[in-house]
């Protein structure tokens, strides 16, 4: 096999066992010249840098800022990071080989560049072949292990929904503006269908307003993916709903550009019942161009959500909260709330997210059956 | 008085947590005006706490419009 040797932490000084890893100065498997700086090292009285013995390829395996012990190994060089990884590979412990354990050679490799054994990863509850996120895991978040321990895992059901919203953020230049709405002529409504003992809240009213505006705003039921941009065909708006138990959910209401408020009103209540019954079927969670995030914790006063995959845009609606306003040189207490778009702006620009803002704020703040 | 009242306004004390007092007062006409924090959110628990306490299964469409006390009596005494 080619030569593969250590990188080892130098003696700066006399009377320092440890020195703390501060930086690299080349990035992982950077190839290196004999006598390039690789890293900077910190002493009790003193900085220093740390220097290639030889050419190669460098395959670090301590994550700074890390204390390190002199003479320990932070890192390997080698002809080539194939060759690297093989010897790291090769130089697990007999034991690996003995064990009726398997794992994936990145596994090893990840496991070998950490001292870490694939029996102890194994005995962390990992069952089957153990894999390169399994070895990850053990070892713990990147020099924060001294300060935290673990708490359990991600439920599947909250994985899924942050790899929705990661998988989005990559397609995403995320922007978002604020606008004020004054809630008179709402709350008018609201209370007459309460009255009248129909149940319309706030957020059945703002789905009803997004159903007249949106058309006007065709980018912000459009998406970008991979340079094409699509456009959704109808004004499907879904709505955030919450399960006892945390797990959100984003029903989609069809066509709402020619549903009246009271069958809007009826078309969430029934799927907030189905999320809460757990009832809610696949189908009426997809499709939707826009989604709107209403989030009525007291106190709350800007909500800025992230745009579900296929989606541009998504507002949040915060708590509603009273204003003292000057109405004909005399101040009137009203109610209103902060409506935050939060869209790409890949697509849109800030006029054009605002514009939208103040059309829906028209639109309630004047509302006309 | 309709015999299902008094479930009901077990239900709505339970979820909007309500006074002995206050829950006194619901009558027929109540609706969710008259009562603070019957939402729409607060409506669907209202529902869930309704079936499980009646043993009865709204139909999700229908709940929007059980908004008063009297129409989800209506509601309860066509079930039973």
């Amino acid at each position: 096999m080619e030569q593969v040797t250590p990188l080892v932490v130098p003696q700066v000084n006399v009377n320092d066992d440890t020195v703390l890893l501060v930086r690299w100065s080349v990035a992982q498997y950077a190839r290196v010249a004999a006598g390039d700086v690789v890293c900077e090292v910190e002493t009790s009285k003193a900085s220093a840098e740390v220097i290639a013995d030889r050419a190669g390829v460098l395959v670090q395996s301590a994550v700074p800022p890390i204390r390190v012990r002199i003479g320990e190994a932070i890192g390997v060089i080698g002809p080539s990071r194939e060759v690297v990884e093989a010897h790291l590979a090769a130089a697990v412990p007999a034991a690996a080989a003995e064990s009726t354990i398997t794992a994936t050679a990145k596994a090893r490799v990840l496991a070998a560049r950490h001292g870490v054994s694939l029996d102890d990863v194994a005995r962390n509850g990992v069952h089957g072949t153990i894999k390169e996120s399994d070895v990850r895991r053990f070892i713990g978040p990147p020099g924060l292990t001294r300060f935290v321990e673990q708490a359990g895992a991600i439920p599947a059901f909250d994985a899924a929904v942050a790899a929705n919203l990661r998988r989005s953020a990559e397609h995403l230049i995320l922007a978002s503006i604020d606008a004020d709405c004054r809630l008179t002529a709402a709350h008018a409504v609201i209370e007459h269908a309460l009255a009248a003992g129909r149940m319309v809240s706030l957020l059945h009213l703002v789905v009803a307003a997004a159903g007249r505006v949106l058309p006007r705003f065709p980018r912000l039921m459009s998406f970008a993916y991979e340079g094409t941009i699509y456009r959704y065909r109808s004004v499907d708006v879904a709505f955030v709903a919450r399960t006892a138990d945390g797990r959100l959910f984003t029903p989609v209401i069809r066509s709402v550009d020619r549903l009246d408020v009271e069958r809007i009103a009826k078309a969430c209540q029934a799927q907030t019942l189905h999320v809460m019954r757990g009832t809610v079927a696949a189908a009426d969670l997809d499709g939707a161009c826009f989604t709107i995030s209403h989030v009525p914790v007291a106190g709350t006063r800007r909500v800025v959500a992230l745009p579900s995959f296929g989606q541009s845009a998504i507002l949040g609606v915060s708590a509603v909260r009273p204003s003292l306003d000057l109405v004909d040189g005399g101040l009137v207490e009203q109610p209103i709330v902060t409506m935050t778009l939060s869209y790409d702006h890949a697509l849109c620009d800030g006029i054009y997210a605002a514009t939208f803002l103040a059309d829906l704020a028209g639109e309630l703040e004047r509302w006309v059956e | 008085m309709t015999p299902v009242l008094p479930g009901i306004r077990r239900c709505l004390q339970t979820v909007l947590q309500l006074s002995d007092a206050d829950t006194a007062r619901i009558g027929p006409d109540t609706t969710p005006l008259a009562i603070p924090g019957w939402n729409s959110l607060a409506h669907v628990q209202i529902i869930l706490e309704l079936e499980r306490v009646f043993d009865v299964t709204f139909d999700a469409d229908e709940i929007a419009a059980l908004a008063s006390v009297g129409a989800i009596a209506a509601a309860l005494e066509a079930r039973t």
